[in-house]
């Protein structure tokens, strides 16, 4: 296992989940894009915000098992 | 789309080169290596990508920040930004906040608390006096009919003993041997039956004498504390003090007396009530300074009795008081100068009290003025930004020193150069119907400020991201294709026909309609994936616009978008026939 390996697997994993496809790697587990639209906030000082749509990464993993 | 197992080794090869023996190999290599970290309840770190860890029976995976932000570059730029409806509240309480000093200032609804305080020491000093003297008219009839109740208590007890006891000592004192003047025997004798006659009807009549007496003590009460004060010599008669200064007020009672005596037979058996022997001895005392006319001795005893003379209505009342035997032939006659004196003491005391309050009460006042006037000019300091302090200064002034830092003000965010800036509030209006559209279809909250928030957003993100990009750039044709990246701006062609339509979702792009919205659906950062989907899209008759957006962290980002809206509620509407497997994750935001 080498770091160009390691790098790559990152990578292909990252960019697989910008194009909104999930990742099944069999004994380690599923990574899943997940996103969340804009929304409002209120503030605890009251104010009302609207924060930007944000992506992020959800991983079921298969070594509970 | 799922990547199974060996689809992701298939991309693993492709991407790194490397056979697919040796990756399937690292691939079961790195995952024993989890499970062994995880057996030594270690986390596992991938350099880049993020770490795994195992919390009891889950695993976890926490992203890096690297790859956080690399899955969110389409959204790069975009930061939290405050909605018009929470600027409108804090607008409101701005002015909610501005209207109550105000008001304070100049209604005084504020200190309504403190109003009646502050209104207190004027009212006490000046306005409130004539109610004040009238409760202290109120309480003193209470208080002097207790005292007086409890002095004629007193007196009586005394006057019964003076008349039961003293009586017989007054007729031994009488056949003292002592005693020199036989008028003075004459006198005595005819006292005492006198005495025994008033006894008797005194002891038939106590309850009318009662009576009568109830009514003068209430009075004596009053001018005696009164002229108490007045004097300020006396004002321990009604204590202990009384008994102290028995003697003197007793030879101040014989004065008194005896002038009286002259002019009434019966004030001689009072005198003999007092102390028979002081009198006697007073008497003999005077007799003595009338015949030897020793002037040096009869100036004080007649500056007394002119002073007796002059303060008559004083004298009469204090003996009453003090030496506690009533004296109701004397009352009677005085009685009534004792009413006009009273409300003379009365008027003479209050008036001394006003003149004691008026003294004392310019250092109040200038006190009070002088902190009303520092207090005034503070908060006026205050208010108007002089000063700036917490809950008085105004937010606008503070927010002028704190505006500065993000989140940026919407309307400050908005392209002034174009007409539809103007006109922005406009999709306000329409809000309800792009709640429908982008609820139905991204999942965003339904509110409707989502929407225009969303373009402002987004609007103000790509303005940040190209902040110097002239609005020739911004119609660039497909010249543009030339350009060093970091530029931006719009690089697909226009429509220069003079019929076409300015705003649509089919067509081509008119350069009068990159002043409208419109709706982004890639991000890309390859100009090849732009240009493909571009194509795609011109292909199914989209309006399609190929928008380049400079980014520090990713160096160009082209944004692809679909059709030229005059409006964002135009725009929701178009996005709502739009099919979802075009449209996928798409945003709306000003072109």
């Amino acid at each position: 296992m080498t770091k160009d390996f390691l790098k790559t697997f990152g990578l292909t994993i990252r960019d697989q989940i910008i194009m909104k496809n999930s990742v099944e790697i069999k004994g380690l587990g599923t990574f899943k894009a997940e996103h969340t639209s804009q929304q409002q906030e209120k503030r605890a000082d009251g104010k009302l915000v609207m924060q930007p749509p944000k992506d992020s990464i959800e991983f079921k993993a298969d070594l509970e098992e | 789309m799922l990547i199974d197992n060996e689809k992701f080794i298939a991309l693993l090869v492709e991407n790194s080169g490397i056979e697919k023996e040796k990756v399937e190999k690292y691939l079961e290599e790195l995952i024993l290596d989890i499970q062994t970290a995880f057996e030594e309840d270690e986390g596992y770190e991938v350099d880049g990508f993020g770490i795994f860890s195992k919390l009891g029976a889950n695993v976890l995976f926490i992203p890096s920040e690297e790859l956080e932000t690399e899955i969110n570059y389409k959204y790069v730029g975009m930061e939290p930004i405050e909605l018009p409806g929470g600027e409108v509240e804090e607008s409101i309480t701005d002015e909610e906040e501005e209207e109550n000093p105000i008001q304070g200032i100049l209604d005084g609804d504020k200190p309504e608390e403190s109003a009646d305080e502050y209104e207190d020491p004027f009212a006490e000093l000046f306005n409130e006096s004539e109610e004040h003297e009238k409760t202290q008219e109120d309480e003193l009839p209470e208080e002097d009919i207790e005292a007086a109740v409890e002095e004629e208590i007193e007196s009586e007890d005394q006057e019964e003993d003076v008349f039961g006891e003293a009586s017989e000592d007054h007729v031994e004192e009488v056949e003292a041997p002592f005693i020199v003047d036989e008028d003075i025997e004459e006198s005595l004798e005819e006292i005492e039956e006198e005495e025994q006659e008033e006894i008797i009807s005194d002891m038939s009549d106590d309850s009318e004498t009662e009576a009568e007496e109830k009514a003068g003590p209430d009075q004596w009460g009053i001018d005696a504390h009164k002229q108490d004060d007045q004097e300020g010599a006396f004002s321990g008669l009604f204590g202990e003090e009384a008994a102290e200064s028995s003697e003197l007020i007793d030879e101040e009672d014989i004065f008194a007396s005896e002038e009286e005596i002259n002019d009434l037979e019966e004030e001689k058996k009072e005198s003999e009530e007092v102390d028979s022997e002081e009198e006697i001895d007073f008497s003999a005392l005077e007799d003595d300074a009338e015949s030897t006319e020793n002037e040096a001795f009869d100036d004080p005893f007649a500056e007394l009795e002119e002073e007796a003379e002059e303060e008559q209505d004083f004298v009469p009342v204090v003996t009453n008081v003090s030496s506690g035997k009533a004296k109701d032939k004397k009352e009677k006659v005085v009685e009534t100068e004792e009413e006009v004196t009273s409300s003379d003491a009365k008027k003479n005391k209050l008036a001394k009290s006003l003149g004691d309050r008026k003294k004392g009460s310019p250092v109040f006042l200038y006190m009070i003025l002088a902190l009303l006037i520092l207090g005034g000019t503070g908060y006026a300091l205050a208010y108007f930004g002089i000063v700036n302090i917490e809950g008085v200064t105004p937010s606008k002034y503070k927010t002028q020193v704190a505006q500065t830092t993000p989140p940026v003000n919407q309307q400050n965010s908005t392209p002034p150069q174009t007409i539809e800036s103007e006109e922005e509030p406009s999709p306000a209006k329409a809000l309800p119907e792009v709640t429908d559209a982008e609820s139905s279809d991204e999942k965003l909250p339904p509110n409707t400020n989502n929407t225009s928030t969303n373009e402002i957003v987004n609007a103000q993100a790509e303005e940040q991201q190209k902040p110097k990009i002239s609005k020739e750039n911004d119609i660039a044709p497909l010249i543009a294709d030339q350009k060093a990246p970091g530029d931006g701006g719009i690089i697909t062609p226009v429509n220069a026909q003079n019929g076409a339509e300015t705003y649509g979702l089919k067509g081509t792009a008119t350069e009068a309609g990159n002043n409208g919205y419109t709706i982004v659906l890639y991000t890309l950062s390859r100009k090849a994936g732009a240009d493909a989907q571009f194509a795609k899209l011109s292909k199914d008759g989209y309006r399609a616009i190929i928008k380049e957006s400079p980014s520090v962290q990713y160096g160009s980002l082209y944004r692809v978008s679909i059709g030229q809206f005059k409006s964002l509620a135009d725009a929701a509407i178009a996005a709502e026939k739009i099919d979802s497997n075009i449209l996928g994750n798409y945003i709306i935001t000003k072109i």
